[in-house]
């Protein structure tokens, strides 16, 4: 069980996916200026990385490993990732359309939004079970989220200041990201 | 329909030039792969253990251990990994342990301590401390300041690991010194000694016959009470049992060897 | 001409760091040295030179329905031979560089080109859009190592630069220093770009 724990707490603050892997920046630098809309993207990412790490574990275990197919990994699992995002939107459409409405202009974002296949892999590489993967999946998810979230709260923010005309756009927003990497730096050292 | 086969088909063709094209390479490559890392583990087990003729990769209880092998068959040196949990999260390290059981090297795979700080750990000045421990030395090595828990789990885990290890991987270490032959002594009275706990030990050992009438403990000062217990019964175990080798005596490990090396010492002269 | 232009763009006009703002992934976390900046430069611009030539020429065979899925598997087909041969030839890059040599794959980058150059234009002009942007991205990359690797521990490529009398500024090594180090770097482009009117 503190196994369990030291993942889901890893995963959020310590080794925070966006602030310090640096996995998913490009939807953390372009969607995080509303805090509802990033909301909205980190429940589809959470969604996605939880099924994308039950997914492509089985496949790993049972079909890659199994036939020493290892040197596809990479090919299928962005292809299983791809399939995963437009089979997830279809079921969403169908079964609920509110649902729809608040994440479906985000999930064909998700395809190239590295966090969800460097989850995938990272799975592999710490040689997780299957109930470790999707914990990890979900609580790195939700730490992307956290990420996101907080971000889009400062920016907010950000827009009612003056800031330099150089400085404004993606340099404020990395100069800021910095700030909050730090401040989850604080986060070392819990375990 | 048949647009949607057509598709498929083509879809089909570039995922099979795909493959083709990968298990080409990876033929080609994996091949390298493997090559240079077999070569990098012999160089850097012959660099720690020189004696290392032959390696064989072992796995014991979910644990792999590259065991390195002399012309005889002795294990003279174990290169395994280790972890421990540090301050930003798993530090993975390499232990090579020589046929002694001695740390020879403490090398760093990977960690995320905090840069400058514990970040230290990392560094060739920090990891030779480690360098001739083994187990019951004391793993309290020189603390980095700022980084307390870094240098902690360091020094806790390398010990328990290393006790992992060779729980697992200890056994057919090299043999120790030859045996002294009792049976082909002259006979008469050898003198020699040992170090104890606080002392040095110093025996009388008889012999006649080809066997050991008597052992004599002459001079020595550890802590009475348990130096007292080691005299009382190794003296005697070694004359019932003919061996040098004896069980130690329990709550008196140190002076029980004091006295065990001293005997062997005589013999050996 | 047009070839020339299609280099030039990449490095410049449409730098897709600074300018167009892509791949910020791999960006950030792998240019802790300037080495190793140049090492994911380059292994990024060789699968995007290679993924541009082979969607150009089969730029006419692909049906328009299905060349995305198409576009993903020969991109990823080019990045796990690269993983392959950066873990057989430069062992110590490849473990640098760990989990981003995979996730070269979802490198915006690579399919943006694909989809918005490559599959519309000419085979040569795709080469040089792709050498191009390539050499944007690493020259942008090795910048920002170097920069963080010499304030970091006063080297540049393992060489010490500022002497042994540097205090190290430690910050630029860890993730929050990747953050401010390409923010500020940032700012300093928008700076130069206005000035050079490359608005």
């Amino acid at each position: 069980m503190t196994g369990i724990l030291a993942i889901v707490f890893g995963a959020i603050f310590i080794n925070n996916f966006v602030l310090s892997r640096f996995l998913g920046i490009c939807p953390f630098l372009g969607v995080s200026k509303k805090v509802e809309t990033s909301v909205g993207m980190g429940m589809a990412v959470t969604f996605v990385m939880g099924m994308a790490s039950l997914v492509t574990w089985l496949l790993n275990e049972y079909i890659l490993v199994f036939y020493g197919l290892e040197y596809l990994r990479t090919i299928v699992f962005i292809l299983v990732i791809a399939s995963l995002v437009q089979f997830v939107e279809l079921v969403i459409r169908k079964v609920s359309p509110v649902l729809y409405q608040a994440l479906g202009i985000f999930l064909p974002l998700i395809t190239t939004n590295c966090a969800v296949l460097g989850v995938a892999i990272l799975n592999i590489q710490l040689t997780y079970t299957l109930f470790e993967s999707v914990v990890f999946g979900v609580a790195a998810a939700i730490g992307f989220t956290l990420a996101l979230v907080i971000m889009a709260g400062i920016r907010e923010r950000l827009e009612m200041v003056f800031i330099p005309r150089n400085f404004r756009g993606v340099s404020i927003a990395l100069i800021t990201a910095g700030i909050l990497s730090i401040a989850f730096m604080g986060f070392q050292g819990m375990m | 329909m048949k647009e949607i086969l057509r598709l498929g088909f083509i879809l089909m063709l570039i995922c099979a030039v795909a493959a083709g094209a990968l298990a080409y390479t990876n033929q080609v490559t994996s091949a390298i792969i493997e090559k240079r890392i077999q070569e990098e583990k012999i160089a850097l087990m012959q660099e720690l253990f020189p004696d290392v003729k032959e390696t064989e990769d072992k796995t014991v209880d979910g644990r792999t251990a590259t065991v390195g092998y002399d012309e005889g068959g002795n294990v003279v040196g174990i290169l395994a990994e280790g972890k421990t949990t540090g301050y930003g999260g798993d530090i993975r390290f390499n232990l090579g342990i020589d046929g002694e059981g001695k740390i020879v090297k403490l090398t760093i795979v990977s960690h995320s301590e905090t840069a400058g700080l514990g970040s230290v750990i990392a560094e060739d000045s920090y990891r030779a401390q480690y360098e001739g421990l083994t187990i019951g030395d004391s793993f309290n090595v020189d603390r980095i300041s700022g980084a307390t828990i870094s240098s902690r789990a360091m020094e806790s885990g390398v010990e328990s690991e290393l006790q992992e290890i060779l729980l697992r991987f200890g056994e057919g270490f090299a043999a120790p010194a030859p045996a002294v032959n009792i049976e082909e002594l002259a006979n008469g009275t050898y003198t020699g000694s040992g170090e104890g706990l606080y002392s040095t030990i110093t025996v009388e050992v008889t012999v006649a016959e080809g066997k050991i009438t008597d052992v004599q403990v002459v001079s020595g000062s550890d802590t009475e009470e348990y130096f007292a217990q080691a005299k009382n019964t190794i003296p005697q175990r070694i004359v019932d049992e003919q061996k040098i080798d004896v069980d130690v005596a329990s709550g008196a490990t140190f002076s029980s060897k004091g006295i065990k090396d001293a005997v062997l010492n005589a013999l050996q002269q | 001409m047009n070839v020339m232009n299609e280099l030039t763009k990449g490095v410049f006009r449409e730098n897709p760091i600074f300018r167009l703002v892509l791949g910020m992934c791999p960006t950030l976390a792998v240019t802790t040295l300037a080495v190793n900046g140049l090492g994911m430069g380059l292994s990024t611009a060789a699968v995007l030179v290679s993924s541009n030539f082979v969607i150009a020429v089969l730029r006419k065979v692909i049906p328009n329905k299905i060349r995305i899925p198409a576009f993903i598997i020969i991109i990823a087909t080019f990045v796990t031979m690269v993983d392959m041969l950066l873990n057989a030839y430069t062992p110590e890059l490849h473990s640098q560089l760990g989990i981003f040599v995979p996730l070269i794959v979802v490198n915006c980058i690579i399919l943006g080109r694909a989809e918005a150059f490559a599959s519309k234009n000419p085979v040569a002009d795709s080469l040089a859009d792709g050498l191009g942007m390539g050499l944007g991205f690493t020259l942008s990359l090795t910048l920002l190592g170097s920069i963080r690797e010499l304030l970091a521990s006063g080297t540049l490529f393992g060489a010490n630069i500022l002497g042994a009398s540097y205090e190290p500024f430690k910050l630029f090594a860890s993730p929050p220093g990747a953050f401010i180090a390409l923010g500020l770097l940032m700012a300093l482009m928008n700076m130069l770009a206005k000035k050079y009117k490359l608005e």
